[in-house]
């Protein structure tokens, strides 16, 4: 019914969602009540997950190796909640279309949706563990305060850097299925490589930029600022950020667009 | 004005060309080695115009493979084409396939507002139109359980039920009617007039002429991506169906002239060669068969004949006098051959013999002698020219008059067993075979081996019905008309005959005076004799086999 002519342009993509803004709010809704059908602890997977790797590197790190993080718990969870939602956001997301192929060039459907559902979906989880995040940081007696107003602009910037590398991924993805394992492989990776579990001042100071130069790093460190310093995060390098993520969305979206009918061919 | 106006559409699916399973290194490798990028497309529709007035029930017949679906989704949106243009006015819905947009773990509901949501509608619109949906679709409760333990008959429910809760300007039906059950069936057909009342459109794909003729406006023959008939819904269908007629009919011309005839290896000794010249004669054996005659023993100074790779593979049915198992062949002949088997002594039985002249024999171990009875028995019938009855009973009375030495017959038979392999030892007087060609003999008496031939021709009949899809109920009769004119219907090919029974046959040959226990019941000659064809035939035959000794 809706016949849109596929534009290579984000703003066209925004009007999709707009137009397609109930089937997002089913799917996602969807995406969350079945990831938590069928299992007993549901949601409480959530918390628990990060709850272990607190622990075990607060263990290892905190208390084996001494990295000498005063309140390293909080240190370490105010990186690796939006870490989690990065990477199993880029997990799913990746292969979501391969995923969808009940849909894809089967109806009528906006396969971008398919896209955006698990980089959304993954966004809800962490915020619904933020009051989680929260309750640590007093736990802990540490503060918080005016820096957490900038928490929405970080989310943003992250959800349009995943949807922007998603838009790449899943549809590669479709072609070359290999790029599952890849980004599988690259986010173990990452999550070493980026100053999560660590600060960034023992990075050298010749390898600091290179891990900066990272969007996900700065976000991560970003975060790290809200929750543990307190402390406004460098705006140049959010701004930095929201241009990579922009860019991204941009040539993804093109990307996706210029492939969007083989993809049912596909699949 | 039109609902739905195509032009010069053209679709080509480049992509189906490659693999579909593709890697990373696959594809570097090729590039790096310079390999030419195979992309061949295929035109799925090439070149397709028509217009569909509002209120119109458009047809769409054609083969599968013709492009039904792709034109189908090219209307609903789904492809984009490469070529043309699609234009149509107000809304659409379209009911592409079964299961196309259902989720398997989600439930019938979640499932029927995702669809509704994809066609745009907000969830007041959808929770408006759910009651009816889910009445519509009459699934109870099954509506909240996954849509993987639906059926397809309930999931062709939901999504017609979603799909026509739109109320859409413009529908579109994948062969969906096809599913589910007749009450349904006329409640969708219903609903479709009624769609059409409202001057609605709807474009139906479908193999069913019938539906065609009787519920569109117009009808569009759909052939290799063309249009190969637009119009009049019975005068395309008839063009549809007499096209479809031809080139089905030439198929199996061109199946039937490629394959070859299925052969029926008939293996034994002189016996079975007259049987299976028998069956050869037959008109509707020769149509589809080839009976080729593989004896088991060697005609001394002349090469055995031995059956070729082709007549093996080809073997519809293996008739053995000894059983399979001795077919020095066995293990060439397809799974699926049909097995038939007698036991020599069922024949050796009332046979006539002639075993004046055993041949060349190299080493005689045993003086031969002239077998005194049998073929000259059915000689004085011939000559007589008795009608069958009468020979039974002059076979059965008549032979004592040769004063057989019992015997000796038994030491004969033996003998005969002992010393076949390898060899021929007997060989049946020519006027004897003559008889077997005319069929003669075989009306002489109710003999096992015309039991065993009958069992043949009907197995034979059951075996080329099952390879042979023209067969005919009526040759299927004809053939029991002929070869039982009495009706009987036998079921035991596998003639089994009791090693115990075999023995004492060979002790107590022939002997219309001398009564026969068996199983330790006492038979009279010819009461046994009786018994023995109504044994040969029953159920109780195979059970025997198994009885203790």
């Amino acid at each position: 019914m809706i016949r849109q002519v596929a534009n290579p342009f984000a703003p066209a993509l925004a009007q999709k969602i707009f137009h397609y803004r109930w089937l997002l709010y089913e799917l996602v809704s969807r995406d969350l009540k079945l990831r938590y059908r069928g299992s007993v602890l549901g949601f409480a997977w959530t918390l628990l997950n990060p709850l272990l790797f607190m622990a075990v590197y607060t263990l290892v790190f905190g208390v084996y190796l001494r990295f000498g993080i005063h309140n390293y718990p909080v240190f370490l969870m105010s990186g690796i909640m939006a870490w989690q939602w990065f990477a199993t956001g880029m997990q799913i997301g990746t292969s979501s279309i391969i995923d969808g192929r009940m849909y894809v060039g089967k109806t009528v459907f906006p396969a971008e949706l398919l896209v955006i559902v698990p980089v959304l979906s993954n966004c809800v989880n962490f915020a619904f563990s933020l009051p989680f995040l929260i309750a640590i940081v007093f736990l802990f007696h540490q503060h918080l305060g005016a820096p957490l107003l900038l928490l929405p602009v970080l989310m943003l910037a992250q959800a349009l850097l995943m949807t922007g590398l998603l838009f790449f991924f899943a549809t590669l993805n479709v072609f070359f299925r290999d790029l599952q394992q890849l980004v599988q492989v690259v986010l173990t990776l990452l999550f070493f490589l980026i100053p999560i579990f660590y600060a960034p001042d023992v990075i050298p100071a010749f390898a600091r930029s290179f891990v900066l130069a990272n969007p996900i790093a700065v976000l991560i460190i970003g975060y790290q600022h809200i929750f543990y310093y307190n402390d406004f995060p460098n705006v140049a390098s959010l701004a930095y950020v929201f241009i990579v993520a922009t860019v991204l969305v941009a040539a993804g979206y093109a990307m996706f667009a210029h492939y969007r009918e083989a993809l049912g061919e596909y699949l | 004005m039109s609902a739905i106006s195509a032009v010069d559409v053209v679709k080509r699916f480049r992509h189906l060309a490659l693999p579909k399973q593709t890697t990373l290194k696959e594809t570097i490798v090729k590039r790096l080695l310079g390999g030419s990028r195979n992309r061949r497309s295929i035109e799925a529709i090439a070149g397709v115009s028509f217009s569909v007035r509002p209120g119109q029930v458009l047809g769409i017949v054609g083969r599968n493979g013709s492009g039904k679906t792709t034109l189908l989704r090219l209307l609903s949106g789904v492809y984009a084409p490469d070529e043309g243009r699609i234009e149509i006015s107000g809304t659409l819905a379209p009911l592409l396939s079964l299961a196309a947009g259902f989720h398997p773990d989600l439930s019938g509901r979640e499932n029927a507002r995702i669809e509704l949501m994809i066609l745009g509608f907000s969830p007041k619109q959808i929770q408006q139109r759910m009651d009816q949906i889910i009445d519509f679709a009459e699934i109870g409760e099954f509506v909240d359980a996954p849509v993987r333990t639906y059926s397809s008959g309930m999931m062709m429910r939901l999504a017609f039920a979603a799909a026509v809760s739109v109320d859409p300007d413009v529908l579109l039906l994948d062969e969906v009617l096809a599913v589910g059950d007749a009450a349904f069936a006329e409640k969708c057909l219903a609903c479709v007039d009624d769609f059409r009342k409202r001057g609605k459109t709807i474009v139906l794909v479908t193999h069913s002429t019938q539906l065609v003729r009787e519920r569109c406006d117009v009808a569009m023959w759909l052939d290799r991506g063309k249009v190969a008939a637009f119009g009049d819904p019975v005068e395309v269908t008839d063009a549809y169906y007499q096209a479809a007629k031809e080139s089905e009919r030439s198929e199996v011309a061109v199946q039937k002239r490629k394959a070859p005839l299925r052969t029926i290896v008939v293996f034994g000794n002189c016996q079975a060669e007259a049987l299976a010249n028998i069956i050869k004669k037959d008109v509707l054996v020769q149509s589809r068969f080839r009976v080729v005659y593989y004896p088991d023993y060697e005609t001394p100074g002349q090469a055995r004949e031995t059956p070729t790779p082709e007549e093996l593979n080809a073997s519809a049915l293996l008739f053995s006098q000894h059983g399979p198992d001795p077919f020095p062949y066995f293990d060439q002949l397809p799974k699926e051959c049909l097995m038939v088997r007698f036991p020599s002594v069922d024949l050796n039985l009332l046979w006539p013999f002639n075993c004046v002249n055993p041949y060349n024999r190299p080493k005689p171990e045993f003086d031969w002698g002239p077998f005194p009875y049998g073929d000259r028995i059915i000689l004085e019938c011939v000559e007589k020219d008795m009608p069958p009855d009468e020979i039974l009973e002059y076979y059965l009375t008549g032979w004592p008059r040769y004063k057989p030495d019992l015997n000796r017959l038994g030491q004969l038979e033996r003998a005969r067993l002992e010393t076949r392999d390898g060899h021929c030892d007997l060989k049946m007087a020519p006027w004897v075979m003559e008889h077997f060609r005319n069929r003669r003999l075989f009306w002489t008496v109710n003999h096992p081996a015309q039991i065993v031939l009958r069992e043949v021709l009907q197995r034979l009949i059951h075996a080329s019905a099952s390879v042979d899809p023209d067969l005919q109920d009526a040759d299927l009769e004809e053939t029991q008309r002929v070869y039982f004119p009495a009706g009987e219907q036998l079921s035991i090919a596998n003639i089994p005959i009791h090693p115990k029974l075999a023995e004492e046959l060979q002790l107590e040959w022939y002997n219309p005076h001398q009564s026969f226990e068996v199983f330790g019941k006492v038979y009279s000659y010819e009461e046994y004799f009786r018994r023995m064809i109504d044994y040969c035939v029953s159920e109780r035959a195979a059970a025997a086999i198994t009885a203790p000794a």
